[in-house]
């Protein structure tokens, strides 16, 4: 216990304000997250959805893939319960399978796109001068393409696998989290405790890693978050347009750009893939702007 | 202003170069080369390969090569379609008025819907309306917007035959006048409530914050206490300045308008210019993918341009030096 050491030596209990100072600001936060009910309900429906994706074998109720002519275009019932599309596969089950693709590339595109935000925002802001002035030329550079555009175009070009999809939708939203890490980096490395760290002997990658870093972490982990339900519908997106993951592996995007042909014959198909995509990008939304109050330090409990 | 405007078009330059360059090097890294289309043809001999590298100056260093690329750029040779053999710019100039009407008429609706909404939810801040749209903002911005069309494509045009399901005007019906005008209208319909759906709680939360920045200052208090009605005090004063962040953000954001064209022309067949880049990408015409990406960038310049200037123009307590 911290108080052993206190100079008062009969100090039985610490008083409960002394207790609320000691708790660090990762505590405070998650007790401010709890309080945000939507922020709470999105957690919950992502876990669902991401317990569902990783145990799709177990939970899935029959292959994905598995065609069944004889069952083509059945509506919702009983035995499909989200119908079957025009293979006959069950909807169910693809949209399940589905939802390993669309939420493994939306979260792998938000880390990429955060690692090179922040290496690249680290670097203009620490070092700055002419290092600052380079970055952050390329980043207005890369903020004038309108990003759709360039995204159709680069996977047009560098074809449709798991990994270029998620370089390079990282490569088109890397730069707003650049930006924001720069802005931090620049007041924080004025602050006394980085020239205390730096006095000491602290070389740069040591300043940055274990003394600014964790400081300006709170807004990186709101854009990681925020960044992951755009790249989601980002990948919906491409996929829509035909440019995204091939079949028969489907993302719910994927399976959408089929639904469209037959929306007057069989509307389910294009309801539930979307549906999916619409319920955890807005969870994520929930609990991305939950994060963002509970990690505001000018927030008080 | 106006130094400050010169100013910022010569800064635009080394951008615009850079925009270019990037454009140029991503062209000549298609697989194959920018001949992939002639190589791919049987008919095309080996040798008529080599003239044709030799005539176009592919035998040149890269920057060399850009140089005259640029040269033929700024002259209005943007090169051919792979596809149609047409000039790029032609079918591009083609596609531009379509989705000016399509994104000009998006826009207004939009406003008109969204400033109203968010001058009520400011008003009435944590009102039920203000949770409501709070809540439909969030909705707004967590829908595939593609699916939000098929949605209301399912709705409005298979079940209810309001409104025709893709397309921009009859095909084959000759129509003057009014009923030409009505019958455009009804292919805008989908499409324009897609668009409005999707950015109207966008800007009517924008309007909703700025409002509130200028709601509690001293100025409109005083307008409060001279006696004004409610109407007066949030029109004439609150709103004018809160307008100012506002028609900046519409600036900046106009050429997402011009992006969210390709996704919601894709889904209503709309002959724009997103369409066009959408048809290019899956045919692998480059030359055109390329020249719409050029002017996308072109605009969000402009834009950014128009904001800041606009910015300066509306609030005389900014400026330029």
């Amino acid at each position: 216990m911290a108080e052993a050491g206190l100079s008062v030596p009969f100090e039985s209990e610490p008083p409960p304000s002394a207790a609320a100072a000691v708790e660090s600001p990762w505590r405070l936060a998650w007790r401010r997250f709890l309080r945000h009910k939507l922020a709470l309900a999105g957690l919950g429906v992502l876990a669902v959805l991401g317990l569902s994706a990783l145990l799709a074998p177990w939970v899935a109720p029959y292959d994905p893939n598995a065609i069944d002519l004889r069952a083509r275009y059945q509506p919702p019932s009983w035995t499909h319960p989200m119908g079957t599309d025009d293979l006959g596969r069950d909807m169910l089950s693809r949209v399940i399978y589905g939802g390993r693709i669309s939420l493994s590339i939306g979260i792998a595109s938000a880390l990429v796109a955060v690692l090179i935000g922040t290496l690249l925002g680290a670097a203009a802001g620490f070092f700055g001068r002419w290092l600052d002035g380079v970055i952050m030329r390329f980043t207005d550079l890369m903020l004038t393409f309108p990003p759709l555009l360039l995204l159709i175009l680069l996977a047009s070009l560098f074809g449709t696998s798991f990994v270029t999809i998620v370089l390079v939708i990282s490569a088109v939203s890397w730069m707003n989290v650049a930006r924001l890490v720069r802005a931090s980096f620049l007041s924080l490395r004025e602050q006394d405790f980085v020239e205390a760290a730096r006095a000491l002997g602290a070389g740069p990658v040591r300043l940055i890693v274990k003394h600014i870093l964790p400081n300006a972490l709170s807004p990186i982990i709101v854009a990681a978050t925020l960044g992951a339900a755009s790249a989601i519908l980002t990948e919906s997106t491409l996929s829509y347009l035909g440019l995204g993951i091939q079949p028969p592996t489907s993302s719910w995007g994927t399976m959408l750009q089929t639904a469209q042909a037959q929306i007057s014959t069989a509307p389910w198909m294009s309801l539930f893939p979307g549906l999916m995509i619409f319920i955890t990008v807005l969870s994520i939304n929930f609990v991305g702007d939950g994060l963002r109050d509970a990690l505001d330090p000018r927030k008080v409990v | 202003m106006l130094s400050y405007v010169i100013r910022r078009l010569l800064e635009g330059i080394p951008l615009l170069l850079g925009v270019t360059l990037i454009v140029y090097l991503v062209l000549i890294s298609i697989p194959g080369g920018p001949l992939a289309a002639y190589r791919s043809n049987p008919r095309v001999r080996p040798e008529d390969l080599a003239r044709l590298e030799k005539q176009l100056g592919l035998d040149q260093p890269v920057l060399v090569r850009y140089a005259t690329w640029l040269g033929r750029l700024i002259q209005g040779d943007w090169g051919y379609s792979y596809v149609t053999r047409r000039p790029v710019l032609e079918m591009i100039s083609e596609r531009v008025k379509n989705t000016v009407l399509l994104m000009g008429v998006a826009l207004l609706v939009t406003l008109a819907v969204a400033v109203p909404i968010g001058v009520y939810s400011a008003v009435r801040q944590y009102s039920l309306f203000d949770h409501a749209m709070t809540g439909l903002a969030f909705m707004g911005y967590s829908m595939p917007v593609f699916w939000l069309g098929l949605l209301l494509m399912l709705l409005f045009s298979v079940q209810l035959r309001w409104f025709p399901a893709g397309g921009m005007f009859t095909v084959g019906a000759t129509l003057t006048g009014w009923e030409a005008l009505l019958d455009r209208l009804r292919y805008l319909a989908l499409p324009v409530l897609t668009l409005t759906v999707v950015s109207t709680g966008f800007y009517a939360r924008y309007l909703r914050a700025s409002l509130l920045d200028v709601i509690h200052q001293d100025y409109v208090r005083t307008a409060w206490a001279k006696g004004l009605a409610e109407r007066a005090v949030i029109t004439r004063h609150a709103l004018r300045n809160a307008l100012i962040p506002f028609v900046t953000v519409v600036a900046l954001h106009m050429p997402q308008l011009f992006t969210g064209a390709v996704v919601v022309e894709t889904v209503f067949a709309w002959p724009g210019i997103g369409r066009l880049f959408w048809d290019s990408a899956l045919r692998f015409d480059y030359p055109v993918l390329m020249g719409v990406l050029t002017i996308g960038a072109l605009l969000v310049w402009l834009c950014n341009l128009l904001a800041d200037v606009l910015y300066g123009y509306l609030d005389p307590r900014i400026r330029y030096s």
